[in-house]
């Protein structure tokens, strides 16, 4: 039995493709975000469009108080060859993701139905596979890789266990479901 | 292997095993051949490949012949167990660091220019350690096993006492037949000052059992060595009836992903449940209306029929009785199949609660797959759990 979320118009942005922003969250540099559709964000989220480019997939759900951000990496350049310099990289969020309340990302890509629990802290240049679960209060350190299929929870985060070969089709009619069911207020 | 049983939420429905688990639909697997929907405990597993968590290098178990167990470039931090990353000095050294203990192998001295000769060195230190207790337990092992060949020669002489009567005159004593007993070994051991690595050595001689001096890991430094980075493995499935095939991998081309070849879940071969509505039904809520929705989600037409359980199972579980179940037999046609539209039925089941803190009660569902040659058939139980109200 899926449970119907009633919210305020008011209190939302609604696009033609199906976004649903809350007026609450904070959203910089939205030249260099772009987004597929049918995603939403909920309040105080925190997405830094103005470090680096954001490509989110469809059907995201970005629950609050989570801050999304690109990571970054000490470089030189042809201007400043003998300094080190931070660069930022792009971030890349694959269709079917579900993100839980107060946690932090940095990763560089989250692949196709994954997971992320609640008061996460994903670091600098991880990479997280497709399929995959990140329990709650874990801690990812930086250049970890999470391999597709896989369960990583702990600080810092291990591999658990592997997840059965239906993930994606619960992840699918979940967030399919919980976007339908995210309905305003008659 | 995780289960999703875990995180659900009730109202639930769970589909039962032969062996009695409970498990999501989408989670159970289907043998066509057995006509049987089985869970994961009841299916037998061969593993397919070999592959590392970080650096994805793959082993495939039927092309190659040398098969390890650790990935040769990868290693894990020995205090928190993550996987290390490689690190360059201010001197330009090459070496391993963890990025959330901050141990380095700087700190063991294990670090050079090259970096491949980081990994020589690595393996060297791991020889030096080990070979003292490789080369004390092959001592061991030799010294117990010339202690048993010499207790069953003395057996056999035993036997043969006439023909050694004639023998043993020209024959001088050896070590050799000599029967070692337990206070002499122990005297052995003292005098030569053998380490003995793990309590292992409990072996019966002639119903005697020999007890080694344990080796005390507590007196050495411990080694802060990065720890090779197990490999992890991936699996086909097969019917443990039929052993026929009901998942297996492919490797995709120029990639180290895999796909599946073959894939039989229940979810593709059975009607799919979903509860709609839980209401009670009287003002005293003795009685509770359950709305079940019933879709195809298969591109095959399909025939089901449902049936209560046996009054025995009913007052064996104290489950409850189900009234006005729908008509038996009700076709599904799946015609569009690209305009995505699912046909479903809907039908309520009401219920005579006696317990308000749970809820629950199972009815069985056979349905019937329309393949073009041949009619499928799979029978298996369903319970729904509702929970409070």
């Amino acid at each position: 039995m899926d449970t119907i979320i009633q919210y305020d118009k008011s209190e939302f942005h609604e696009t033609s493709s199906g976004i649903k922003i809350s007026k609450k969250s904070i959203i910089k540099g939205t030249e260099q975000i772009n987004v597929s559709g049918r995603c939403i964000f909920f309040n105080d989220v925190i997405l830094r469009g103005d470090l680096a480019k954001v490509s989110i997939g469809k059907y995201l759900v970005v629950h609050e108080k989570v801050t999304l951000k690109p990571s970054y990496t000490y470089g030189y350049t042809k201007e400043s060859p003998t300094k080190k310099i931070i660069k930022f990289l792009p971030l890349m969020i694959s269709d079917y993701v579900e993100i839980e309340s107060s946690s932090i990302i940095q990763a560089t890509k989250i692949g196709t139905c994954t997971s992320i629990g609640k008061n996460c802290y994903i670091s600098h240049r991880c990479i997280i596979g497709e399929n995959s679960i990140i329990l709650d209060d874990s801690i990812l350190p930086p250049d970890t890789v999470v391999p597709a299929n896989s369960v990583y929870g702990g600080r810092p985060a291990v591999y658990i266990a592997e997840t059965p070969e239906s993930t994606p089709i619960i992840q699918k009619q979940k967030l399919i479901n919980f976007y339908k069911n995210f309905v305003p207020k008659s | 292997m995780f289960q999703f049983k875990k995180i659900a939420k009730l109202p639930l429905i769970l589909i039962q095993c032969e062996c009695g688990r409970e498990f999501l639909q989408e989670e159970m697997y289907c043998c066509l051949s057995c006509q049987n929907s089985m869970c994961r405990y009841c299916t037998s597993n061969e593993i397919f490949c070999y592959y590392c968590r970080n650096c994805g290098d793959v082993q495939i178990t039927s092309e190659t012949s040398n098969l390890t167990v650790s990935c040769s470039s990868c290693f894990e931090c020995p205090i928190c167990k993550n996987v290390l990353r490689r690190q360059i000095d201010t001197e330009k050294n090459y070496g391993f660091t963890c990025s959330y203990c901050f141990y380095t192998t700087r700190s063991i001295g294990v670090t050079d220019p090259n970096f491949q000769q980081v990994y020589a060195k690595i393996n060297n230190a791991y020889k030096q350690e080990y070979e003292a207790e490789y080369k004390d337990f092959q001592d061991q092992y030799n010294r117990i096993k010339s202690i048993e060949n010499n207790n069953f020669l003395i057996k056999k002489q035993q036997k043969n006492k006439h023909v050694l009567k004639s023998l043993s005159q020209s024959w001088t004593k050896s070590e050799a037949l000599v029967h070692y007993s337990n206070a002499e070994i122990d005297k052995m051991t003292k005098e030569k000052n053998l380490k003995v690595v793990l309590q292992r050595y409990n072996l019966d001689l002639n119903n005697k059992q020999v007890e080694l001096q344990d080796y005390n890991p507590s007196l050495q430094t411990p080694a802060l060595l990065p720890i090779p980075l197990g490999l992890l493995s991936r699996k086909n499935r097969k019917c443990r009836k039929c052993q026929k095939l009901i998942f297996t991998l492919q490797p995709e081309k120029n990639s180290k992903k895999f796909a599946y070849s073959v894939q039989n879940l229940h979810y593709d071969h059975a009607p799919y449940l979903q509860i709609g509505k839980v209401s009670y039904v009287n003002k005293e809520k003795t009685e509770l209306s359950v709305v079940i929705q019933m879709f195809n989600k298969t591109k095959n037409a399909m025939e089901y029929s449902l049936s209560p359980l046996d009054q025995q199972i009913l007052e064996q579980y104290k489950l409850l009785t189900v009234k006005n179940l729908p008509s038996p037999t009700f076709t599904f046609n799946n015609d569009n199949i690209e305009s995505d539209v699912q046909q479903y039925q809907k039908f309520e089941a009401i219920l005579i609660i006696k317990d308000a803190t749970k809820i629950q009660f199972a009815f069985s569902v056979s349905a019937k797959i329309k393949m073009p040659m041949d009619q499928q058939q799979l029978n298996y139980n369903v319970n729904v759990y509702i929970g409070t109200l």
